[in-house]
Formats: C-alpha cells, structure tokens, sequence
C-alpha cells in the first residue's frame, strides 16, 4: 500500500493511517504469526522476540528518510538520519533489564557506551553547510558494535532479524532536515523555493506522523482529512457549447449531477474558482463578436460582475492568488488580459508577435503563469509582464494544460494528434504521454481524495478521467454529460472540501 | 539567526542536540512532551551561556498539539532551518 504516491506535504492523515496500517502494522501482524508458528515448531524458547516492534519501525525510518531526502532534494531540504549505538543516557537507568548497559559495553569494540554530545556533534555536523551535499545518509555512531556471540552459536538461522534489533534495542533514530539556507548557497532553488520556504514548517509537521504511527499511538483525524460536515468536492463543468454550467458531486457514487448554473452566457467555455469559493467564467460565442467574463460569488447564480473590456474571444481563465483574474482572449492579437481584484479595466493586456493560439491556462504555486500556445507553451513569470517561450518540442495543437502543484510537471493537451503530454521542469521533451485513448480539450489539476490529481476531460465522451500525478493511466474515469446536449465537457473547474 | 527545533529534546540525545546546537549559535526551540524541568533547566543553562532558546511543551502523539507548536514557532521565531526529530 502506497498511498497513491501523494507527496508528503499534500498527505493526509487518513491515508496515512492506512497505509501505516497495511505496511507497518499489518507486517508485524503477519511476522507476530510466523514467528509463533516457527518457534511452535522448533519447540524451542525462541518466542518473538521483544524487538521485532523495533526492527519494523526502524526499517520504516531509513525508508522514510531515503525516500523524503530524494523527494525534497531538489527543494533545497535535506533529510538525513542517525543511528545511535549503545549510547548511555537516562534511558538505560531506567531499562526494564538491570546491568543491561555493562552487559552491551562487552559487545562494543571500543568498550565503552558512547555519550549524547558525541551524537549531538554529528547531528550538527549533518545540519551545517560543511554536510550540504549529504542527504539521505544513515550515518551509524555505534562504535561498529556487533552481535553477541553466544546466540549467534545457537541460532545461526534467526541472525540476521534477531540480533540487529537487540543490538538497537535503544537505538535513537533523528531525522533532521536543512533547509536551502543550511544547504550550498550555490545551488539555486527553483522557481517556488521562497514560497515554499515560508511554508516550510507545514513539510515539518507532517514529519512526526510517519513516527508516531509507526509506534502505533494515537492518531487525530482532522487535520488536512475532509470534515464530515464540509462542503464537498464539486466539479463544474462547461461544453463551450451549451448554455448553463452543470455541477457533480465527486464524492458521491456515480458523480451526480447537484446543480446548474444558467444565467451564464453568451456561450461558458473558461471556467476557474478561486479559493472563496467564487465563480468566474468565460464567455464567447463563435457567431457573434465580443465575449466576456462574469464573477459569481460563492453560492451566487447571478454574477455580481462583468468584465468586457479588451475581451474579443475569452477562452478561458485563471484566478491568481492575489485574486487577479487573468483571461486568454485570443481574438486578432491573442493574448493574456489582467484584471486586478474588483475590477473592470485590465491592468495588463499581454499580446504581441509571439502569441500563437492562445487557449489553455493554469497557474503554478510560485504563480507563474503558462498558456498553451499552438506549437509551444508561453510563460509569464510571476511579476513579471513579459510573455516567454518555452520552445517545448513535440506540441502542433496545444489546447489544455495544468501544472503540477507538486512537482512541477507540465501537463499539456495537443488536439491535433489527441494527446497530453507531460513535461518535467526544465524539459523541452516530454517524459512521458497519458494513456492515448484520452482526446482531451481542457485539462486541469484539482481535488479529489489527493489535491494532486489531474482531470482530464474528453469533449467527444463525455467522459472526465483522474491520474494520480505521476500516473500515466487514469485511476477512475467519471462519466460527467455537458450541459447543453454537447457530448462532453470540454471546461471544467474543480471546487474542493472546504470552499464554501 | 536559524532556528532549529528539536523534537524530544528536553532529554538524552536530544537535550546534547539542542545545547550543542545552541553554542553553534542557533536559536533553539526545545520541544518536550512531559519533562517540563529538564527543559527549563535545559533553557537556562543554555540562556546562561548567552544561547537562545524556548521550551515548548508538545505531545507529538496528538496531532492538533504539533500542529498548534509549528504555528506558535512560525509566530515566535520564523520560517525554521532545521528539524532534529529524537524520540526517547
């Protein structure tokens, strides 16, 4: 169990109560029985042994730590353990054995139990810049310590599981984690790093979590977990043909539909939420000129405002996190139309020479900007107003596309050859394609279950199908009818738990 | 200054973690679930040596707890440069 290869910040807890249930829980269950059987077998004295408990968490936290250090790696954190051997502090005054730590001391080559600062001087090294390019590391401060010699005469096959964990029968795993600032100053964090350092603690807190359940204590449900009285996920969906915008439960079974929109028009095709809960939409229609863009506050089923100006052909929208509405309008001189927050004068109309065919949107967390463009994908750096390519190859009709809010992966739809392809950070070649028999027309990244997924609706079936980020096949596929007797969706928006 | 926050360490590893940490000059968030006087103590003795340090009282098992101490330390002293998580 995997837990669906979400990244830890974006983990929550109730998957990872399961999956730490299956894994770890469900591994001691299964070796509790093996054991019972094979020393009712042996007729011996053999038994469990007392730290089986341990070697299993302990296994956990050197997976934890070489899987977390490879995932934040490039996000200038490093994740680093420590494997203590027999060190003496307060715990072994207090161990259920007496004379346990004498009786260790005969099995340490140097003969002598370590002391706390003599760990504590390798924690700090592992947490300065000297240690900037260490990260993964299982650093052992054991004094090579081996296994007692007598049980290993006695019982060659139980070696390799028993003595380990009796040697770390108080062995104290620290897992520690620099951030960029700790790390070479000469590496660059990307685009996002200072975002993401400010939330740094938010990566830390979820790092208690693979420890504590590993110990089986008490875990609070709540945090990050869908409230039972919450709103639920709700996904909205345009044709870019019909007349209303229809509303699915995506939590209910069969993703009925809840609600519709119509005082929508001429024709919706962009839709975006933001945060709030709010509504915005696009709206264009081929037979007649001039489109435009309305706000519906949560709840709302008339917009409370209109945005016209400097719209010919809106196709589709984005919301930023400042609440800048920001609109791919294609028409003579496509482009990118920025409104500020309330407003109904652009603060920024981003056209020129390099525009193409401007059509998809999507936004990454340091608020970047990119626009699926014909032949490539443009980028608008975040407070920046100038337009980049970013000569992606492999792209004739690039319509839809989304960011991963994770890893950063581009995910780009081409309606000529009815593909998505995927480009990681700093790719102009796609890693990968999404399974081919999705034809998608938008494509977008939103909520459910994880708040990685990608949504992928097919405007022919009317068929939306979900992959977990890094998927290249779909894990459910919602059938989700258009309004308007359209066959698919060809826009949607996703609301997730939370947003009223 | 950086701040580091060291889970468990009022005591043992953790305790010899959060004063070396402190001499090295950062700023240390000591982090103890019930051994309220060693984490004074351990506060003074750093604070006597002209260190920074603050004990704050957390039972990792309880998941509001951890998250109420990471906000509390977001207010208190900032983003955090390191993490030393020790468990005892």
């Amino acid at each position: 169990v995997t837990g669906g290869g979400a990244r830890l910040e974006d983990l929550a807890a109730a998957t990872l109560e399961r999956v730490l249930a299956v894994n770890v829980a469900g591994s001691m269950l299964r070796a509790r029985e093996a054991v019972r059987r094979m020393s009712t077998a042996r007729g011996g004295s053999g038994g469990a042994g007392e730290w089986v408990h341990y070697a299993v968490s302990k296994g956990a936290i050197d997976t934890f730590t070489r899987g977390l250090a490879r995932e934040v790696a490039r996000e200038g954190i490093r994740v680093n353990a420590v494997a203590p051997g027999l060190i003496a502090t307060d715990i072994h005054a207090t161990s259920p054995i007496p004379q346990r730590l004498e009786r260790m001391t005969e099995r340490v080559p140097m003969r002598r139990p370590g002391t706390p600062d003599e760990v504590a001087e390798v924690v700090l090294f592992l947490l300065s810049p000297a240690a900037a390019y260490v990260t993964g590391a299982i650093v052992p401060v054991g004094a090579a310590a081996e296994p007692s010699r007598g049980r290993r005469r006695t019982n060659r096959k139980r070696k390799r599981g028993g003595r380990l964990a009796q040697l770390g029968e108080r062995h104290l795993y620290t897992v520690m984690v620099g951030s960029s600032s700790l790390s070479s100053p000469t590496v660059k964090p990307r685009a996002g790093a200072r975002d993401r350092r400010a939330n740094l603690s938010r990566y830390f807190v979820l790092l208690f979590a693979p420890l504590l359940i590993a110990f089986g204590m008490q875990q609070h449900r709540g945090w990050m977990t869908r409230d039972a009285n919450a709103n639920d996920p709700w996904m909205y969906v345009a044709s870019g043909r019909g007349d209303a915008i229809a509303i699915f439960d995506l939590v209910e079974a069969g993703t009925p539909q809840v609600g519709e929109i119509t005082n929508v028009g001429p024709v919706p095709n962009g839709l975006a939420l933001d945060k709030r809960g709010t509504l915005y939409v696009a709206n264009w229609n081929a037979n007649q000129d001039g489109g435009n863009v309305q706000i519906f506050p949560a709840g709302a089923t008339i917009p409370s405002l209109t945005l016209t100006k400097n719209l010919t052909v809106p196709l589709t929208i984005a919301v930023d996190a400042h609440g800048n509405v920001l609109v791919v309008n294609r028409g003579s001189s496509p482009g990118v139309v920025i409104f500020p927050p309330g407003k109904t004068t652009p603060s920024h109309v981003l056209t020129g020479a390099l525009w193409q065919s401007a059509e998809g949107v999507a936004l990454d967390p340091a608020q970047n900007l990119y626009v699926a463009d014909g032949s490539d994908v443009v980028v608008v750096t975040a407070g920046s107003a100038q337009p980049v390519s970013l000569h992606l190859q492999g792209l004739t009709g690039a319509v839809g596309i989304t960011v991963d809010q994770i890893n950063g992966n581009l995910f780009v739809s081409d309606r000529n050859v009815d593909k998505v392809f995927v480009y990681a950070p700093g790719h102009v070649q796609a890693s990968y394609e999404l399974d081919p028999s999705i034809s998608s027309c938008d494509i977008i990244h939103g909520a459910k279950g994880f708040h990685t997924d990608i949504f992928v609706p097919d405007c022919f079936n009317g068929n939306v199908s979900v992959f977990h980020h890094n998927a290249k096949s779909p894990f459910e596929v919602l059938n989700v009818p258009a309004p308007g007797n359209e066959p698919g969706a060809s826009q949607i928006a996703l609301k997730p738990a939370g947003v009223p | 200054v950086d701040t580091l926050l060291v889970t468990g360490g009022a005591r043992g590893i953790g305790a010899a973690v959060a004063a070396l940490a402190a001499a090295h000059g950062y700023r240390v968030v000591v982090n103890y679930a019930e051994s309220e006087g060693r984490a004074r103590d351990l506060v003074s003795r750093i604070e006597a040596k002209g260190g920074a340090a603050l004990a704050l009282r957390c039972d990792v098992a309880q998941e509001r707890d951890v998250v109420a101490m990471f906000e509390t330390i977001d207010g208190a002293c900032g983003p955090l440069a390191g993490l030393v998580i020790t468990r005892a």
